[in-house]
């Protein structure tokens, strides 16, 4: 199997991509490490799924330049840029056994017999299907068939392996378990891999680092954390978890940078050096935010809103208000325990926001 | 408790009525002929001894091999045309795919054995092609002579049975399918054999063991080419000629049913446990290619090729239709329209006849596919797969063994007022067309109401209406558009029918249209009106075959939100 001595990069250089007079993909700009495992996340129609398979060499020719390790394969069919990839419906071929399907590949590369018997043996037992080596495709669960089809595109040792939403047609339990094996796998091998999801949780469990796709131009790209809490836009602020977003405007007073809201909410923000800026955008997460009874006193670095609780929503480990305050409504988690009593809706509550805690988007 | 007892009680009176029909008109009379055919001629006893004499007659002998060899070649032959339009249409971007598609199943819509005497005047000995190489190079091809000319008018009539499954199946091929084989490594002709090809195979086996089965069977075309000795027409000629108690016409539609079966079977057997006809998400088709200029005119080259070579009969046919002599020539020497006025005013009872017998034959097939399908995919009445299975058995019974079978078990029955016997009633006509035709119907049905949700049904039931209700207001029509497919298909089909009623026919003036046509082409003179009857026959054919086409695609328009809702629950 590959080692990771032997991983390489991939490197996208200004990509351009159509259907037709469609551009499905525009100025995609990229490095990979060899041995990541990187993700492509982004709603269905953001050119995550197109991105990947011009890097398999499917789809229209793009413009721009696909590097593999050193070699420029942008102009290369798929069979000569050895390159593993999964497919989203696995298309394992229903006329051939498990041994046929994972064998194929090895025997187009013209390997000799012998060896083709003990790496097929090895990749299945891998997997853990080596006593499923005579089933058909259709005799086997979903959670078997991800898996022959993982053993078969490894089993070639491809430079890059690309995953095409592997999970997608797998029951929630077995996802969970599927994308740990997969992350197991990726590491024992230290595969170059690129995986393509809509799902955030996905993403964030699985990925050393997240490209964020939308309409075909990469948003950002960075660790799942960096993602989550700094978020360079709207778009990724909303895309990777709940977000309350406030429209306002960032001033310099006595030396420092407020924001200020148009209802005259307004905090100081650290780390937003740049000075004044004219409407930008404050993120804060709803867990970032306290919520209590009554009033409370400010305190340094805290910035209290008075409100009402307009709405609740019970999520187990938290429980989500919507409180109104002025003309924003924001998003509350706190913490459920057990016998703690809830606030009711109308009831006036006060939102503590610790100023740090707040991102400015500038877009 | 009462509506769930009537709920019952009405699948199985209808179940029950269903199976006594098929009973009696179709396994009854096939059970006669097999029966008889190991009957001892005068004593009665059960005896291989007719099979023996069968394979010690050298013409028997003859035409039993004879049949095979045509029905083996016209597969040959068929899948020749069939794979270059169905592969260019499906891998490559075509201007005029769908052009190409619609033309190449036109050649079904005319009965094959119209379209073999205008064959013989294009491709014949003395016909137009021969005489013009003849006349350029010193040679001629004998394209139809013998054997020659069965096989080329059965592949041409035949051969869009091939290329409708070979298409789909190509189609339905996931493109996911091609391309992890080629992110594997496999690329070209390797990834055609041992990716594409194979998962295409069971739709190629499923057309081609289709047009064997109905060319072994088909007694038309031999019959109007004057080759007789092959099965079907010595079959028809033994009964005509020699009588109803000749033993060797029960003893080749024994063969003739045996080989149909086994065409079946090894269709199904190539279908079973291979249900790869599924795009999975993400799918859709194979990828297709544009081709370069080159390529594209070659590619052009051989679909016209094919395409002419194909649509010819039709063109011969109309030629023949409008010319007044025509022998000897390339062309005919003038034209008229006098065949047209002959047809009309003196053959219209042939065209009346038609559209009475395919009518009534088309509707006893919906009502009984609506029904068969309903107590088969919506009830858990004991045995009501048996109604299916017999029902498309059928299929594996050829007109001329149904058409023995009627003979020999209806002759004895006299129709009470009339006072007749059943078998030269013009009502046996309609009633083996219904048989003979009731498996096109009845798939037609079934596809529709897999189309109708249950919880549609269930929907109409909790707000109170009966089963009945329910069957009426809701199910009928939904499985409307699948009704009129099958309605039309039958009928059709059923308007072209010759080998069943060639020998049930007992009075001319009880003769449809296939019969005319064949009586005309009997003799030279009669070939310009029976080539005019053709014509209208394939109008007929073909504007029924439009309306439904209309009819289905509105009626998809219509329903498509809720049918799509329906059916991905």
């Amino acid at each position: 199997m590959a080692s990771g001595a032997g991983a390489v990069g991939v490197t996208i250089e200004d990509l351009n991509l159509s259907f037709g007079s469609t551009a499905v993909l525009k100025g995609i700009g990229l490095h990979i490490e060899p041995g990541e495992l990187f993700t492509f996340l982004g709603p269905s129609g953001s050119g995550k799924s197109t991105l990947l398979r011009a890097i398999a060499g499917f789809g229209p020719e793009p413009d721009g330049k696909i590097l593999i390790g050193a070699d420029d394969v942008t102009h290369l069919p798929p069979w000569q840029r050895h390159v593993g990839m999964v497919f989203q419906s696995y298309a394992l071929w229903p006329h051939m056994t498990v041994r046929s399907n994972v064998a194929f590949g090895l025997e187009e590369r013209k390997a000799p017999a012998r060896e083709i018997g003990d790496r097929v043996d090895r990749a299945l037992d891998l997997v853990g299907l080596l006593s499923y080596a005579d089933r058909r495709p259709s005799q086997l669960s979903g959670g078997q068939q991800q898996r022959v089809a993982l053993a078969r595109t490894i089993v070639v040792e491809p430079r890059v392996l690309l995953l095409d939403e592997p999970l997608s047609n797998l029951d929630a339990n077995l996802r969970v378990e599927m994308r740990r094996e997969i992350l197991g796998l990726q590491r024992k091998l230290s595969l170059t891999t690129i995986f393509v999801t809509h799902d955030q949780e996905e993403a964030n469990t699985i990925s050393d680092r997240i490209a964020v796709l939308d309409e075909g131009v990469i948003q950002q790209v960075g660790s799942p954390m960096q993602l989550y809490d700094e978020p360079s836009n709207r778009f990724v602020a909303n895309f990777l978890g709940t977000a309350n977003l406030i429209d306002g405007d960032l001033r310099e007073i006595g030396g420092k940078a407020v924001f200020t809201a148009a209802d005259g909410l307004s905090f100081p923000v650290e780390g937003a050096a740049g000075g004044a800026t004219r409407g930008c955008t404050a993120m804060v997460r709803p867990q970032s935010l306290r919520i209590a009874a009554g009033r409370a006193p400010e305190r340094g670095g805290f910035v209290a809103l008075s409100g009402n609780v307009e709405h609740r929503e019970f999520l187990g480990s938290v429980i989500r208000y919507s409180v109104r305050t002025g003309e924003h409504t924001l998003l509350v988690d706190e913490t459920h325990q057990a016998g703690q009593p809830p606030f009711g809706v109308g009831d006036a509550v006060v939102l503590g926001l610790e100023s740090r805690q707040a991102r400015i988007l500038i877009e | 408790m009462k509506a769930i007892a009537r709920g019952h009680w009405g699948p199985a009176g209808v179940a029950i009525a269903i199976g006594l029909l098929l009973l009696v008109f179709l396994v009854v009379p096939v059970v006669k002929v097999v029966y008889v055919a190991f009957q001892h001629p005068h004593t009665g006893a059960l005896t291989l001894i007719n099979f023996i004499d069968f394979f010690r007659t050298s013409l028997f002998q003859e035409s039993f091999f004879n049949s095979l060899y045509v029905a083996i070649m016209s597969v040959a032959l068929s899948s020749a045309f069939a794979l270059p339009l169905a592969y260019f249409t499906t891998r490559f971007n075509f201007a005029g795919a769908i052009a190409i598609q619609t033309l190449g199943i036109v050649p079904l819509i005319m009965p094959p054995f119209v379209g073999a005497v205008a064959m013989l005047l294009l491709f014949g000995e003395n016909g137009s092609l021969n005489l013009l190489l003849n006349d350029w190079f010193g040679v001629t091809i004998p394209l139809m002579r013998g054997l020659n000319g069965v096989i080329l008018v059965e592949s041409i009539h035949y051969f869009p049975f091939i290329l409708i499954n070979l298409s789909a199946a190509l189609n339905n091929i996931d493109r996911a399918m091609e391309e992890s084989a080629q992110n594997l490594g496999a690329s070209g002709v390797r990834l055609f054999r041992r990716i594409v090809f194979p998962l295409a195979m069971p739709g190629y086996v499923a057309g081609a063991s289709l047009v064997f089965l109905k060319v072994f069977d088909d007694l038309g075309t031999p019959l109007l080419l004057n080759v007789n000795n092959m099965l079907a027409p010595q079959a028809y000629l033994r009964i005509s000629n020699i009588g109803i108690s000749d033993p060797m016409g029960y003893v080749i539609s024994v063969i003739l049913v045996a080989f149909s079966l086994l065409a079946l079977w090894t269709s199904a057997l190539a279908l079973r446990g291979k249900d790869y006809a599924t795009v999975q998400k993400g799918g859709g088709g194979l990828a297709k290619r544009d081709l370069r200029f080159w390529e594209k005119i070659g590619c052009y080259a051989v679909i016209v090729l094919i395409l002419l070579l194909v649509l010819s009969p039709h063109f011969g046919l109309f030629i023949l239709s409008l010319g007044t002599i025509w022998s000897f020539s390339v062309l005919p020497d003038a034209y008229t329209i006098d065949h047209y006025m002959r047809v009309f005013s003196t053959s219209s009872e042939y065209i009346t006849n038609t559209l009475l017998y395919a009518g009534l034959a088309a509707a006893i097939d919906v009502v009984l596919g609506t029904a068969i399908a309903y107590v088969v995919w919506r009830t858990k009445l004991i045995g009501r797969q048996w109604l299916d299975y017999i029902a498309m058995g059928a299929l594996a019974i050829p007109g001329v063994v149904l058409g023995i079978g009627y003979l020999r078990t209806f002759y004895d029955f006299n129709v009470p007022i009339i006072d007749k016997p059943l078998a030269s009633w013009w009502v046996i006509i309609v009633i083996a067309l219904a048989i003979r035709r009731l498996p096109y119907a009845l798939r037609a049905c079934v596809a529709a109401l897999q189309q109708v949700s249950v919880m549609l049904e269930e929907a109409a039931e909790s707000l109170g209406a009966s089963k009945r209700r329910t069957v009426i207001r809701i199910v009928v029509p939904l499985m409307s558009g699948g009704i009129v497919a099958g309605f039309v298909t039958s009928f059709a089909t059923a308007a072209v029918e010759l080998s069943a009623t060639i020998m049930l026919v007992s009075a001319e003036s009880d003769a449809p249209l296939a019969f005319g046509i064949y009586q005309y082409m009997q003799s030279a003179a009669g070939r310009g009106p029976g080539a005019a009857l053709g014509i209208v026959a394939v109008v007929i054919v073909g504007i029924a075959t439009y309306v439904s086409h209309r009819i289905i695609a509105r009626k998809e328009s219509e329903r498509a939100p809720e049918l799509a809702i329906a059916v991905g629950v």
